[in-house]
């Protein structure tokens, strides 16, 4: 408990270690559906340096007991941020900066951080049009990690109020393609229209997700769809705009339907992710997701793939966060077993090449 | 014969499941050409009717009904998304385009389908003075707005009477911090229809709400107007003249869900304006306590005015067109008169009548399959054909 308070403390505002180690485990989860046996992840400073079956022979080794995966990637996390990510003057605020509603010491990131979420994309409220640029925060270290990797649309009866323009799903599509259409350079509507800023943008029924797709292609926007029930049945359609689609956290015990369409995306080859709303699920949504995933049918290599490679995908950061490979962010999590399995216990959580979390050994035997 | 016989069972078996391609026959085919056969056998290939065969046998593989019709057409089906089909931020909003305005996965365009109309015209919701453009939708088909939506002159929607002046709020909710300038009275309402064209015929340049202002002054957008009673409907012809005297053009308006056009036949026979009849109401009277009696349809059938029915739903005693069309029969119109009235006139009205609203080689083969004479209280559809897709299973 001490060594916890410890850390939680340096994290606060001490630099990222600078030392090179290499963690060893029987398995290692890459988070783009492989896994290596027997394999060396080595960090150096923030960074992997490489995963392998070697490491180099001077390098400090620890054998941990369990397996590695990425940390997960909380996509729509809103936690701390409660209405500080709705900026209600306006119906659109593409530039309002989500970093400046993430809350560095809020009490609820600790807890998520011990559920193995080593990153978080904080994105605007819903019910704006354009509710503004979404932030990656590291919640461990209680830094923001990028500033505006996508851009959030809400194109959902959520957009639509009785106490402002627009009201109508006609007024809605009016607004946001005028605005799109008369976007200057450099702006960020622009900017996702040149296909260098990826949208989320919310779709909460069949016929929002159908036409949300086609505004998306026609302006030649790249992203996700957040929501979007019953995907299998809009699948064309994404798959013809080239969406992904980020799926509300599940419950175990919840209904299959999710599973059914995150099965018939995988297998369409739609990429898909799950937010966490750790807000309102608690900060095991993730987990519990991978829960209800299995159970409903879908591949546990998958399902670990949709909340760490596939999510970084969605949120534009592939490149820098998201599967364990050399030159990324060294966002590493040694689970107890495998990750997708509920049983399995988070034994420890580095973030940025940083040892931010270890659990306390529990009961006997363990 | 023979030959085309044999083609058309090929083209039948050759289709499984969910194709759009069949042979159907009928004991009696209601063409809404004029014209009825017997024994008809129809073929659709792709969705569409390709060849008629009056006085031939069912083949084996055949669709069979004792009576086929077209599919029917209903103009006033307001099948859109309620509250959020209109846009309330202003009284005159003719951008608001009905396509925005629909759920394809609305629950609501199976039944549709299954009770035999296989087209649906669906506005805005009717709370602004005027709403948006309308269009017109197959009922049952691929689940993308191109897919369904028929090509056809655009068309102006809104609403005369007391429902867009019904409160001086919005149409819903309770107003918090909305600002609000709907019209309170008809007095209001009518302002705002004149004022719109007034000042879009005066723009000197016009902004894109006022162009489709001029574009239905030009009577190349045709003006669907709801106006349930007298006084309303004259408000709508009156507007019709008033801009025609005023040099600003020749409207083609259509009074949608006019239960007391009745009364005044005179200024619609003037004006040449089509009439959308509203469902029979149950106790004698619609919304704004507009008279409508059981042999409305037939009145203005009578007076020369092009009449259709429609079976939105509401105060009616039944929603469904058929049984609508059985009413206007109780009321005097002949079998066949019903039938152009919920098929081949509002498809004309709608301007779709290239593609639906008859039997005919080269349309759409939207099909009715009944167990007996259509609209008797007895008979029913059995089987229904969209566009060659078969929603209603009669086997």
């Amino acid at each position: 408990m001490l060594s916890l308070c410890i850390l939680s403390a340096a994290s606060l505002w001490a630099a990222p270690a600078e030392d090179t180690f290499a963690l060893r485990a029987t398995q290692v989860h890459i988070g783009d559906g492989t896994v290596l046996l027997d394999a060396f992840v080595v960090v150096e400073g923030d960074k992997i340096k490489s995963v392998g079956q070697s490491a180099p022979g001077d390098v400090r080794i620890v054998d941990v007991d369990g397996q590695i995966a990425p940390g997960f990637i909380a996509l729509g996390e809103t936690t701390g941020a409660s209405g500080e990510n709705r900026e209600s003057a306006r119906k659109s605020t593409p530039l309002a900066d989500l970093s400046h509603a993430f809350d560095p010491h809020h009490p609820g990131w600790k807890p998520l951080v011990a559920q193995g979420v080593t990153t978080v994309l904080m994105t605007a409220d819903s019910s704006r049009i354009a509710g503004g640029l979404a932030t990656l925060v590291s919640p461990a270290r209680g830094e923001v990690v990028q500033r505006g990797v996508a851009l959030t649309l809400g194109l959902s009866s959520r957009s639509l109020s009785l106490t402002e323009e627009p009201t109508s799903y006609a007024g809605l599509y009016d607004h946001v393609t005028s605005a799109f259409e008369g976007a200057a350079d450099g702006s960020p509507l622009a900017r996702a229209r040149a296909g260098e800023l990826p949208v989320m943008i919310e779709a909460l029924t069949r016929m929002e997700v159908l036409r949300a797709a086609g505004f998306a292609k026609e302006m030649g926007l790249s992203g996700a769809i957040v929501g979007a029930p019953k995907a299998d049945e809009t699948l064309d359609v994404l798959r013809d705009a080239g969406l992904g689609v980020v799926f509300e956290p599940l419950r175990p015990g919840g209904s299959d339907d999710v599973v059914d369409s995150a099965m018939a995306l995988a297998e369409a080859g739609v990429p898909f992710a799950f937010a966490s709303d750790a807000a309102s699920a608690g900060p095991a949504a993730i987990r519990m997701t991978l829960g209800a995933c299995t159970r409903g049918g879908l591949d546990a290599k998958t399902a670990l793939k949709a909340v760490t490679g596939s999510a970084a995908e969605i949120a534009g950061v592939g490149d820098t966060h998201g599967t364990i490979a050399g030159g990324k962010a060294a966002d590493l999590v040694v689970w107890s077993g495998d990750p997708a399995d509920l049983t399995s216990r988070v034994r420890a959580v580095y973030a940025a090449g940083e040892l931010v979390h270890e659990a306390e050994e529990r009961g006997a035997g363990r | 014969m023979m030959l085309n016989l044999l083609a058309l069972t090929a083209a039948a078996f050759a289709a499984p499941e969910g194709e759009t391609s069949w042979t159907v026959h009928a004991d009696r085919l209601y063409t809404s050409t004029g014209v009825v056969h017997e024994n008809a056998l129809v073929v659709v290939e792709d969705g569409k009717i390709t060849a008629i065969s009056p006085g031939v046998e069912a083949t084996r593989d055949a669709l069979t009904a004792p009576v086929i019709t077209a599919g029917m057409v209903d103009a006033s089906a307001r099948l859109n998304v309620g509250t959020r089909s209109v846009e309330q931020s202003s009284e005159v909003t003719p951008t608001i385009d009905a396509r925005y305005g629909v759920d394809l996965f609305d629950p609501r365009w199976k039944r549709l389908a299954a009770s035999g109309i296989t087209t649906a015209f669906i506005t805005p919701l009717n709370e602004n003075c005027i709403g948006g453009l309308g269009a017109a939708f197959k009922t049952a088909g691929p689940a993308s707005i191109d897919g369904r939506m028929l090509e056809s002159a655009p068309m102006l929607c809104g609403a005369i009477g007391s429902q867009p002046s019904r409160r001086n709020s919005p149409a819903f909710g309770q107003p918090r911090n909305f600002f609000n300038r709907r019209p309170t009275t008809r007095m209001g309402v009518e302002w705002e229809w004149r004022r719109s064209f007034f000042e879009a015929a005066q723009a000197e340049e016009p902004d894109v709400q006022q162009k489709i202002l001029l574009d239905a002054l030009a009577g190349t957008t045709g003006v669907f107007v709801q106006a349930y009673a007298t006084q309303d409907i004259r408000t709508a012809v009156f507007l019709e003249e008033e801009m025609e005297r005023e040099g600003f053009g020749q409207m083609r308006i259509v009074i949608d869900a006019g239960a007391e056009a009745w009364r005044e036949p005179d200024m619609l026979v003037r004006t040449d304006t089509a009439v959308i009849l509203p469902p029979l109401p149950s106790q004698g009277r619609t919304t704004d306590q507009a008279l409508m009696p059981l042999d409305c349809a037939k009145k203005l059938s009578d007076a020369g005015i092009t009449v259709a029915l429609s079976a939105h739903p509401g105060s009616s005693a039944s929603p469904r067109l058929d049984v609508q069309a059985g009413y206007a029969m109780r009321g005097g119109l002949t079998r066949e008169q019903a039938l152009l009235a919920v098929t081949f006139t509002p498809a004309q009205i709608l301007g779709i009548d290239e593609r639906v609203g008859s039997v005919e080689v080269g349309k759409d083969a939207d099909l009715v399959l009944w167990n007996g004479e259509p609209f008797e209280a007895t008979t029913r559809p059995i089987g229904v054909l969209v566009g060659g897709r078969l929603e209603l299973d009669p086997r």
